[in-house]
């Protein structure tokens, strides 16, 4: 490995065990500065690096057709074979509960939560920067692909916040925020009961935050644009702020100290914990639950679902976690996006498995 | 103009103090890093002073630092990133040199014509578009539609492998020289005009002199002052790289490495990368006022 980010694999001739008689001899990763450079190289066949191996930007590929999975390749690529993945993953960015610029406080509201998510079109992103390709994240456990562990519950509902923007303001409203579109709503019913703004929001405090998010990634930026578009349009600013995807993670675990709002780093896959129970992520005390969210209740489930005995005790807790943490909103819910994988015609690659490993031994060529 | 030399030589010396120090401050300003979560963000003005003049002694003694994050040492990501942008921008600038003198005296010499009109509309049309737009059309145009330059820069690692990688080269370089093209033949069409209208050419023209000799002995000469103070200012790119171009074209140059760095925190590499470009700056100046006074006799005799 070099400086650079350059890998070079080759193989074991000491290796004893069974491999495929077309077996590949050298595996090579290749760093690039952005998705779309690669992209570029990927359409050159001519290069000096040709890639056998690579990624098509979800924002270049052709639209699926209605009902199914895959769409065609792009003609620049049709010397490869296109397959989709869909990692075993959520994607949602956390909220710092404890911020300590006063917008933690409103975020511990569970009304702002709900109003927020509404502004996040995942339907839209899906069907725009996605092209197609994508699946709406609705609680802790991915929908796609399905497995026994998605609440039966949850997966029928589907997505419970599609965009809706005019119910984001009526929330915002109900709760004493003057809702001034394209103007900065403000407090102007402090206090905790019902219909104020809540515990610890002063009058006058400012629905203005920033959500930090990790660059880079073409659909994920449109994803963020849109949503601060949308909020703007109930009064609320959203700065943007692109940052690396170090800087981000730095942040979330609290190198930088606590003054972070929203940071958007991308998804979290189950890995290698596979089982995708809440207590690394969602649990008072989880070692990822980067916005320190902190629910009794919620404890108390997945805790339930850590001692139970039997499969179908497990399943059965499961699903009164998610039913239960889902409509809490401990998070903002974003589209789990697949990989869409170009492998070139003659090297079988095999299945991949959803938490993205790749396993060069066991690919073969054959023209 | 050895006291001369000197003098500018001791004042390089002050700047690139000055700039370390500037740097070596907005960076201690700067917050985040692991170091920083374990031992806070502030720190004493002493501490500060102290870690300055260490960083200063051990480049004195050539040790640049090293990344923790990339795990190897400032020089040898120098090595690695210097040769690749000093043969991207040094090439494009020659490049943009060659074509945009004689563009800019063509059209001062025809000013108002159709060519000078043509001229100037292209350049408009190049200064004002953005490299990345460049870069993309260039890229779906010749490397992905006709297959006849590569998508990306050159990625062997020495300055001979990069040069001789004509089919990668040729992109970023045409991207970036045509900017420049545009840049260096307005100053040079706006000098030509000025120098066209002095009394000198006048002379030159009622002595008999031919219009071709008035424009290659008098104009041109007087007119390169203004490019050489351009192509002097141009030295921090040259040694600093160009982000975008670099970023888009995967040349992990001088430029995309103080990018990465500055957004990972990377005090070393920011720092010793900042004083590479910092170096590049002073001698860009120094070289072009030594310029001035081979074009120009006057510029020497104001200095004795």
């Amino acid at each position: 490995m070099n400086s650079q980010g350059k890998v070079v694999l080759t193989y074991n001739t000491s290796y004893g065990g069974p491999v495929s008689a077309h077996h590949i001899t050298t595996f090579t990763e290749l760093p690039f500065t952005s998705e779309q450079t690669e992209y570029n190289v990927l359409q050159d066949p001519n290069g000096n690096q040709t890639i056998d191996v690579g990624y098509l930007p979800t924002v270049d590929a052709p639209v699926p057709p209605a009902g199914q999975l895959v769409g065609a390749n792009p003609s620049s690529l049709s010397n490869y074979q296109l397959s989709v993945i869909y990692p075993w993953e959520i994607s949602y960015f956390p909220y710092n509960f404890n911020n300590n610029t006063g917008q933690g406080k409103i975020f511990q509201q569970l009304y702002f939560r709900q109003a927020f998510q509404d502004l996040v079109d995942q339907e839209g992103v899906i069907d725009g920067p996605l092209h197609g390709y994508g699946k709406a994240t609705i609680g802790p456990v991915s929908t796609y692909p399905a497995t026994q562990y998605l609440s039966p519950q949850l997966a029928q509902k589907g997505d419970q916040w599609t965009l809706n923007i005019p119910k984001a303001g009526q929330l915002l409203r109900a709760h004493g925020w003057s809702v001034n579109p394209n103007r900065i709503d403000t407090c102007i019913r402090p206090g905790t009961a019902p219909g104020d703004c809540g515990a610890g929001i002063a009058a006058g405090a400012p629905l203005k935050f920033t959500l930090m998010y990790a660059s880079g990634t073409d659909w994920m930026e449109s994803a963020v644009r849109e949503l601060a578009s949308n909020a703007s349009l109930v009064g609320m600013q959203v700065n943007l702020e692109a940052q690396s995807f170090n800087n981000v993670i730095n942040a979330t675990i609290g190198l930088d100290g606590e003054g972070w709002q929203m940071a958007y780093y991308g998804a979290w896959t189950y890995a290698p914990d596979y089982l995708p129970t809440g207590e690394t992520l969602f649990e008072s005390t989880a070692p990822n639950n980067y916005g320190a969210y902190s629910n009794a209740r919620n404890d108390q489930l997945i805790t339930a679902s850590l001692d139970a005995r039997t499969p179908s005790q497990f399943n059965t807790a499961m699903y009164n976690w998610q039913n239960y943490v889902s409509a809490q909103l401990p998070v903002v819910y974003e589209p789990n996006a697949p990989t869409l994988l170009e492998a070139i015609k003659g090297l079988q690659i095999g299945p991949q498995n959803s938490a993205l490993n790749i396993t060069p031994e066991e690919w073969s060529y054959r023209q | 103009m050895t006291a001369y030399l000197t003098r500018r030589m001791l004042q390089a010396i002050a700047v690139l103090l000055l700039v370390t120090l500037i740097v070596f401050g907005l960076l201690k300003l700067a917050p985040g890093g692991a170091a920083a979560a374990v031992l806070g963000n502030g720190s004493t003005h002493q501490q500060f002073l102290l870690q300055y003049l260490t960083w200063l002694g051990r480049i004195l003694h050539g040790d640049l630092g090293y990344s923790r994050r990339l795990n190897e040492s400032v020089s040898y990501l120098l090595a690695a990133s210097l040769p690749r942008t000093l043969a991207l921008m040094g090439i494009s600038t020659l490049i943009a040199l060659a074509v945009a003198i004689p563009l800019g005296l063509v059209q001062a010499v025809r000013r108002g014509r159709a060519a000078d009109h043509v001229l100037r509309g292209l350049a408009y049309v190049f200064y004002g578009t953005p490299t990345f737009v460049l870069g993309a059309v260039l890229v779906l145009f010749f490397a992905v539609d006709k297959h006849i330059f590569g998508a990306e820069g050159p990625q062997a690692p020495g300055i001979v492998g990069v040069v001789t990688d004509v089919r990668d080269l040729t992109l970023p370089v045409l991207t970036l020289a045509l900017v420049t093209i545009a840049t260096f033949a307005r100053y040079m069409r706006s000098a030509a005009l000025d120098s066209l209208a002095q009394e000198y050419v006048e002379a030159a023209r009622a002595r008999g002199a031919g219009e071709r000799r008035v424009v290659a002995a008098h104009v041109l000469r007087n007119s390169l002052v203004p490019v050489v103070t351009l192509v002097g200012l141009s030295f921090p790119q040259i040694v600093g790289g160009a982000v975008v171009v670099e970023s888009f074209f995967n040349i992990q140059g001088m430029g995309w490495q103080i990018w990465q760095a500055v957004l990972n925190h990377d005090f070393a590499v920011t720092l010793g990368f900042t004083l590479v470009i910092g170096i590049g700056a002073v001698v860009g100046s120094l070289l072009a006022d030594l310029g001035y006074a081979v074009l120009d006799p006057r510029v020497r005799y104001a200095q004795r």
